[in-house]
């Protein structure tokens, strides 16, 4: 398919990238040539240099089918997607904002395009680590209330050295899916026969009203989350505040360098604790109690400052710390330095961008991982009448749901397909 | 400072106040008990006022000049008023009747009478409305009875209704003081007609709903609301006075929005109320305990009214407390000091000030303990900046030395202690009762002359917040 990016910033560039690589047709615009010149040289993709605020520029660009609208500014952002919407009929525009107002339904509606807003899914990640303390990461699939958590089997755990078949009793009972298995770096998704090991990194898909059974079943080991720290300040920490600061029972504490910044949120956030001092302050955290702290979230604006007080936290004691991400090269390393939870907005965009990418029909994608998607599809008439056990690998490597109706119920070997179900699928990215 | 401005606007304030005698004149020659005329006298003196201020040009008064505006409004009314007093010969010297007007207006409910049921019944109507005059504020009363006032009224309703923070119910000042005053009006009507259902006599209604709702504290009897002996009395007093305590234009707005929601989660509203379901409790278990009562329910009864009556600073009284435990009567002198909502008709340092002294103090404690944390007092969803923080501090200080300034110049004169301190308390926080001898059952009629001026002063400063009155004294306000 033909895409075209407009703005070469982070996200821009690594989705410029992955998509040339899948044998997309790419075009790269940005007014700042500089940005452009090395992906042109190392990949093959057309590179634009003018703004895309013009009608001349955007008309390089009419070929195009699918815009991916991601400047710096929100306000940038909206105003090229009108010009595509308006001047050109554009139908296929995806917009990146991180303003609220901008991503709601009314102006969705209005602007008839795709509006994606990167900062409240990376909160809602951060968030669900406060919900779910026992998942490294969660997938919520909304339209059929399932939950696929992340999680490491511990050396003791009641999953350790378990054959899946053995979780047949659990099953029954409960009712999981284990959808895939995460080992030394690889994937693989999970057959009747094969072991769980100490270390594994395990997706597990569950419904999300039987998560406590689950958590009981396995006897995962659940700390609730009472202190968390939030170091640093950026539009990501303005989003995450007034969320973090309205749940009961766990006490915030906000650190920044920046004098007026805290005394602006002190105001704005009386529940939260405001000190002033950098994160490097070994003394100030330590004596703010960091080491009996649960979560501590790096926000700050400087991915760098971030990953490394991150570390820095991790050493000092608290149990778990998240670091907001903004380059996906960092992506692989992270989770070996000891961040826990990489924040990564880049990833629900570039989703979006896969949902309107793929010809296999997807009503939803999710990405589990760098290379594991979770993808909603309908069922079609030929395929009806099949049973789940009897599906080939290439239509959907495992079934994890199937909604019929108003109801979703986990898949089983022998349940019956039918025209018309929504089967949500977990495939293995090659 | 152009005084011919300022005496145009005193002038036409007072005029459009003194139409207030005329309810009393009214009822005087319905009851033809003689006084009409005398009720008249007031009434003349204004208007000649203001046949002469018509003659000056109508200018925009300037921030100085409104300060001294609303100022000598509140000293100078009173005195019209003191005149009536005199005219028809219940009270014979000035300084008598100057503070049992000032009393009024002040909604203090302070008296120099020992025993009121001898006056004649025009002038006690005439004494229950100065508290409800005055508990609207002379601004306000004035501007959503004139026609035309002009852009001055900001100036003059800001300086009268003390509030955190600027807040117009409507885009015009002048329909902004009408909703209040309907909101007030409907609160007068319905308690009249809830006392009446009660069995109180009409009179008795409308002059002890007057001084109910302006949180004042005058009554026709002798024994205040504790003379009728009658709990569903007591109660729709509480009610009332609870109501006339709140922020007047919160109604409003509570009304605009159709929600009661909106009321009650105003931060004043949730303070008032927790204040006195704390201090009920606590009353109603000291007087159980230290055998004051041995019902639960009579000391429940009277813990209610007396919290009510203090928290809200009206002063009635439902039963002499004098005999109560020290630790009660202090926490009625500490109730009558915090005060009720801004915008009420209550006195006190009120709420909001009391909110953010609790939260800076709680922030300054935390402090100690983590000294690099920053805080901010917010109130509401709204975050005080630090000059609005000093302002509420040195409101503070300032108020509380006047309490205690006027306090040893009342001891100087040979009063006890405790007298001289309550009554100064009383004075400031319009209150009205004190302790020991200017206790519930006890007057303000033994004090000499010079002292009741000025207590009478006193509650004026504490009625226009202090600064107001300060600020006319400082050399640089008169500078041009």
């Amino acid at each position: 398919m033909k895409v075209c990016i407009i703005g070469a910033g982070v996200v821009g560039s690594y989705l410029a990238k992955r998509l040339s690589k899948e044998d997309h047709e790419i075009a790269v615009v940005d007014q700042d040539a500089s940005k452009t010149d090395q992906l042109a040289y190392a990949y093959d993709i057309m590179t634009v240099n003018c703004n895309a605020l013009s009608v001349n520029c955007l008309k390089n660009l009419e070929t195009f089918e699918l815009f991916v609208v991601v400047t710096d500014s929100d306000e940038k952002n909206i105003a090229i997607a009108t010009l595509l919407r308006s001047v050109f009929g554009k139908g296929r525009v995806i917009v990146r904002v991180s303003n609220k107002a901008f991503s709601s339904p009314p102006v969705k509606e209005f602007m008839g395009c795709e509006i994606v807003n990167i900062l409240s899914e990376t909160v809602q990640m951060v968030l669900s680590q406060i919900k779910y303390p026992f998942a490294l990461s969660t997938v919520r699939l909304e339209n059929e209330g399932i939950l696929i958590f992340k999680y490491l089997v511990g050396v003791d755990d009641f999953l350790a050295g378990k054959r899946i078949e053995e979780l047949r009793a659990v099953r029954e009972l409960v009712g999981f899916t284990i959808v895939a298995v995460e080992r030394e770096g690889g994937v693989l998704i999970p057959k009747g026969g094969n072991f769980i090991y100490p270390g594994d990194r395990v997706y597990i898909a569950v419904p999300e009203d039987r998560v406590r059974d689950i958590i009981d079943a396995f006897e995962l080991k659940v700390q609730p989350v009472k202190t968390v720290f939030v170091l640093g300040y950026s539009k990501f920490a303005e989003e995450l505040l007034p969320l973090l600061s309205d749940i009961k029972g766990v006490k915030v504490k906000f650190f920044s360098p920046n004098r007026a910044v805290c005394e602006e949120l002190s105001g704005r956030f009386p529940s939260v604790d405001v000190f002033h001092g950098e994160f490097t302050d070994v003394e100030l955290l330590r004596f703010e109690g960091i080491g009996a702290s649960d979560l501590a979230i790096s926000l700050s604006e400087d991915e760098e400052t971030n990953i490394l007080s991150s570390v820095l936290a991790k050493k000092l004691g608290a149990k778990k710390v998240c670091s907001l991400i903004i380059h996906p090269e960092y992506e692989n390393i992270v989770e070996s330095i000891g961040i826990d939870v990489p924040l990564i907005p880049r990833k629900l965009l570039a989703s979006k961008v896969y949902r309107q990418l793929s010809k296999k029909g997807f009503l939803e994608i999710f990405e589990l991982s760098e290379s594991l998607d979770v993808v909603e599809r309908v069922v079609s008439d030929e395929m009806s009448g099949k049973r789940v056990s009897e599906l080939k690998n290439d239509f959907c490597q495992l079934i994890v749901a199937i909604r019929r109706g108003d109801k979703t119920d986990l898949a089983k070997g022998d349940t019956v397909l039918m025209s018309g179900d929504t089967i949500v699928c977990i495939e293995k990215r090659q | 400072m152009r005084i011919q401005v300022v005496f145009r606007y005193v002038s036409i304030l007072l005029f459009v106040l003194s139409m207030s005698f005329l309810l009393p004149a009214l009822y005087s020659l319905w009851v033809a008990d003689g006084l009409f005329l005398k009720f008249l006298y007031p009434v003349a003196l204004a208007s000649s006022l203001l046949l002469l201020a018509v003659q000056i040009e109508a200018k925009e008064p300037t921030v100085k000049e409104a300060i001294l505006v609303v100022v000598l409004t509140w000293f100078l009314f009173p005195a019209l008023s003191a005149l009536l007093y005199m005219e028809t010969g219940v009270l014979s010297s000035f300084p008598d009747a100057y503070f049992e007007s000032v009393s009024g207006f002040t909604t203090t409910g302070a008296s120099v009478f020992s025993s009121v049921e001898w006056i004649p019944r025009s002038v006690l109507l005439w004494r229950s409305t100065t508290n409800w005059v005055g508990g609207i504020g002379f601004v306000v009363f004035s501007l959503s009875l004139l026609p035309a006032f002009g852009a001055g009224g900001t100036q003059l309703m800001r300086l009268e209704a003390s509030k955190a923070f600027e807040e117009r119910v409507l885009p015009k000042v002048k329909e902004t003081a009408r909703a209040i005053f309907i909101v007030y009006i409907l609160l007068t009507v319905s308690e009249i007609s809830l006392l009446v259902l009660a069995g109180m006599s009409f009179f008795d209604a409308v002059n002890h709903t007057f001084a109910t709702v302006a949180t004042g504290g005058f009554s026709t009897r002798d024994g205040s609301i504790g003379a009728f002996h009658s709990p569903v009395v007591e109660m729709i007093v509480v009610l009332f006075m609870l109501l006339g305590a709140m922020n007047l234009s919160l109604y409003y707005r509570a009304f605009k929005a159709r929600s009661l929601r909106l009321f009650f989660s105003y931060y004043e509203v949730k303070g008032l109320l927790g204040i006195v379901t704390f201090s009920t409790v606590f009353f109603t278990a000291v007087l159980l305990l230290s055998g004051v009562y041995s019902n639960p329910l009579t000391a429940l009864r009277f813990a209610v009214f007396q919290v009510a009556t203090s928290a809200t600073t009206a002063g009635f009284s439902s039963t002499d407390y004098t005999g109560w435990p020290p630790s009660v009567l202090a926490f009625i002198m500490f109730l009558s000091l915090i005060g009720a909502s801004s915008g009420s008709t209550a006195g006190g340092i009120k709420q909001f000030r009391f909110i953010v002294m609790m939260k800076t103090v709680y922030s300054e404690l935390k402090k100690t303990a983590h000294p690099r944390l920053v805080y901010r007092v917010s109130l509401g969803r709204k975050t005080l900046d630090l000059s609005l923080l000093n302002t509420v501090w040195a409101f503070i200080s300032v108020y509380f030395s006047t309490a205690v300034v006027f306090g040893v110049i009342v001891a100087i004169f040979g009063h006890d202690l405790v007298t001289s301190f309550s009554a100064s308390i009383a004075c400031i926080t319009s209150f009205g009762p004190g302790l020991a001898k200017v206790g519930p059952a006890g007057n303000f009629g033994f004090f000499c002359g010079f002292v009741k001026l000025l207590l009478s002063a006193e509650m004026i400063l504490g009625r226009l917040e202090v600064f107001a009155v300060f600020a006319v004294l400082l050399p640089s306000f008169w500078k041009e």
